[in-house]
């Protein structure tokens, strides 16, 4: 995943620290290192585009309170994708939120244009398939896949992550891949 | 597909579950089992394919600097609010048990004051030039963002005591229906229920900008409230005559066009590259729209577009006049950019550098780029 170079710059766990004191200097600073990681994760979940705003600020807006729970490793991109994917499924409790976050997202799938020429070369066809195949996974299965697959990053992360065990974590993910494979053979013809 | 024994190692190595020697066992393998080389390539592909549904970011710059600031700014107000140390919930039981006796010996119904010299209700971190009074179940939140400082009072009362602000600096005290902004001064401002309800100032002078009405300036001695000013009207003046470094001239809010000025239509224009047809609607947008949160935007937009249009001095004027009315925004360092790089190219190093003063040439290469030759 593509991470901004980072020479010289400061831990993340020192600017989380900066956070749990209550220094908005690191929360800035935070915000510019990873809201493209959190908007992209949310946006992968499928949360609704209207809500993916909403959602990112909240995410971001959750460190304050909870910095200082914060591990301390390297990075706390993992952590932060956690964060926005369990935000994003509290959202999205609500069965009429839910209802119209498959129907907006089933149009999306028809009107949104291709994102770069990778996916303009592997062909909108399949990536309609595919988006139809991930709205119909269960949330929890979705968060799995988006996570380990889309995001890379590994199960134990993950696990940390969505605050549930590896184990389930990989369960999930083997649910997830068979079903959007039988989707993918089933209507494009994998 | 057939099924092997083999096939979770696929994502054990993946996850780095393996040992040295048994990935290389599964990789030999892999090269011939069907079955686990044709799910190697299913779920390659699978992940590849995932991966190109979502753009890797939001291409919206203006948008994601509006979410920044929202975060900033959200986050600073829940900081004001935050819970109390109980060092300091003591301190404060005490002095309001004290001021408590002091209205029940007085036998009077309280009013709120200035209690400037009471301990423990002072929030004047160090470094600060300003010490807040709040009172009483006060909802407030204090935020330095460069040489801005802002109070937001969302409802109470606050009695400020304001060290007189050195060039650059501003002290705004922002309100649900408007704002106060202040050089040097003490007073006392009551909100309730989301409405000014007065402004009383004891030393210097204020200016209050409530939302659709002229500025006004109150001097020592002076007091507002929305059922008149309780100053005598030749006392209160329009603060058109301040100086300009405090005087913000905001004018009524303008009635409301008749045409119909589409914000997203000037985004289109920008990013087909229609920069003199952009930043022509973003200067209408902004003009029928001063009170709109976009309004920040459209105006920055249009010096942006001016820019683009190869339009240097046309973009530094309006950027100039952009950072006269939104000194605090988050486009403050790009529009104080396009102001320095006109100055550059005229010539006016002293010009450039200074309006450049707040980021100094090292902190960007935009900025030390927009310096040229006239960096120090």
């Amino acid at each position: 995943m593509k991470t901004p170079s980072r020479t010289n710059a400061r831990p993340d766990a020192e600017l989380l620290t900066q956070v749990a004191r209550g220094e908005l200097g690191g929360l800035g600073e935070l915000y510019d290192r990873y809201q493209r990681d959190v908007w992209r994760v949310l946006t992968r979940t499928m949360v609704h585009p209207g809500d993916v705003d909403d959602l990112v600020q909240a995410t971001f807006l959750e460190l304050p309170k909870i910095a200082a729970s914060f591990d301390g490793r390297d990075s706390c991109r993992a952590w932060l994708c956690g964060i926005a994917v369990r935000l994003a499924s509290r959202h999205r409790r609500g069965f009429g939120r839910w209802l119209r976050v498959l129907t907006a997202f089933g149009n999306e799938a028809r009107q949104r244009p291709a994102v770069d020429p990778q996916s303009s070369a592997i062909g909108r066809q399949e990536l309609r398939v595919l988006e139809r195949a991930l709205g119909k996974l269960s949330a929890k299965k979705r968060e799995v896949f988006v996570l380990v697959e889309l995001e890379g990053l590994a199960a134990d992360d993950a696990a940390r992550a969505l605050e549930i065990p590896a184990a389930t974590v990989r369960t999930r993910l083997f649910h997830a891949r068979a079903e959007l494979l039988e989707g993918m053979k089933r209507e494009a013809g994998w | 597909m057939d099924q092997c024994d083999r096939s979770w190692e696929l994502d054990a190595v993946r996850d780095g579950r393996l040992s040295p020697s048994d990935v290389d066992s599964f990789e030999r393998h892999r090269r011939t089992c069907a079955t686990c080389g044709a799910l190697a390539a299913d779920a390659e592909r699978l992940q590849r394919l995932g991966r190109s549904l979502v753009p890797d970011a939001p291409d919206d710059e203006v948008r994601v600097r509006r979410v920044r600031g929202r975060i900033l700014r959200d986050a600073a107000l829940a900081g004001g609010t935050a819970p109390m140390r109980p060092r300091f919930i003591v301190v404060l039981a005490a002095v309001l048990l004290a001021v408590v006796g002091v209205l029940v010996a007085r036998s009077s119904l309280w009013t709120p004051r200035i209690t400037l010299s009471t301990p423990g209700l002072v929030d004047s971190p160090e470094g600060e030039r300003a010490t807040v009074h709040p009172g009483p179940a006060t909802t407030w939140s204090r935020l330095r963002d460069g040489a801005t400082e802002r109070i937001h009072l969302d409802d109470g009362t606050l009695a400020l005591e304001v060290e007189h602000q050195r060039p650059g600096e501003r002290f705004l005290v922002e309100l649900p229906d408007g704002e106060l902004e202040v050089r040097g001064t003490r007073f006392e401002v009551v909100v309730k229920e989301k409405v000014t309800r007065s402004v009383r100032v004891l030393e210097g002078r204020v200016a209050l900008r409530r939302d659709g009405e002229p500025e006004l300036l109150l001097v020592a001695g002076e007091s507002w409230a929305p059922s008149g000013p309780a100053v005598a009207p030749s006392s209160a003046a329009v603060i058109a005559a301040a100086p300009p470094s405090s005087a913000r001239a905001l004018s009524p809010r303008p009635a409301a066009s008749g045409d119909e000025v589409d914000y997203a239509h000037a985004i289109k224009l920008y990013r087909a590259g229609e920069y003199t047809d952009a930043a022509r609607a973003f200067h209408a947008f902004g003009a029928a729209h001063r009170k709109d949160p976009e309004a920040e935007d459209a105006s920055f937009l249009e010096a942006a577009a001016l820019a683009q249009s190869g339009r240097g001095d046309a973009a530094a004027l309006v950027a100039e006049r952009f950072l006269e009315l939104y000194p605090a925004s988050i486009h403050a360092k790009d529009a104080a950019i396009l102001v320095a790089r006109a100055a550059r190219d005229r010539g006016h190093c002293d010009a450039a550098r200074r309006v450049l003063a707040p980021w100094p040439a090292t902190s960007s290469v935009a900025v030390a780029a927009a310096l040229g030759h006239c960096a120090p």
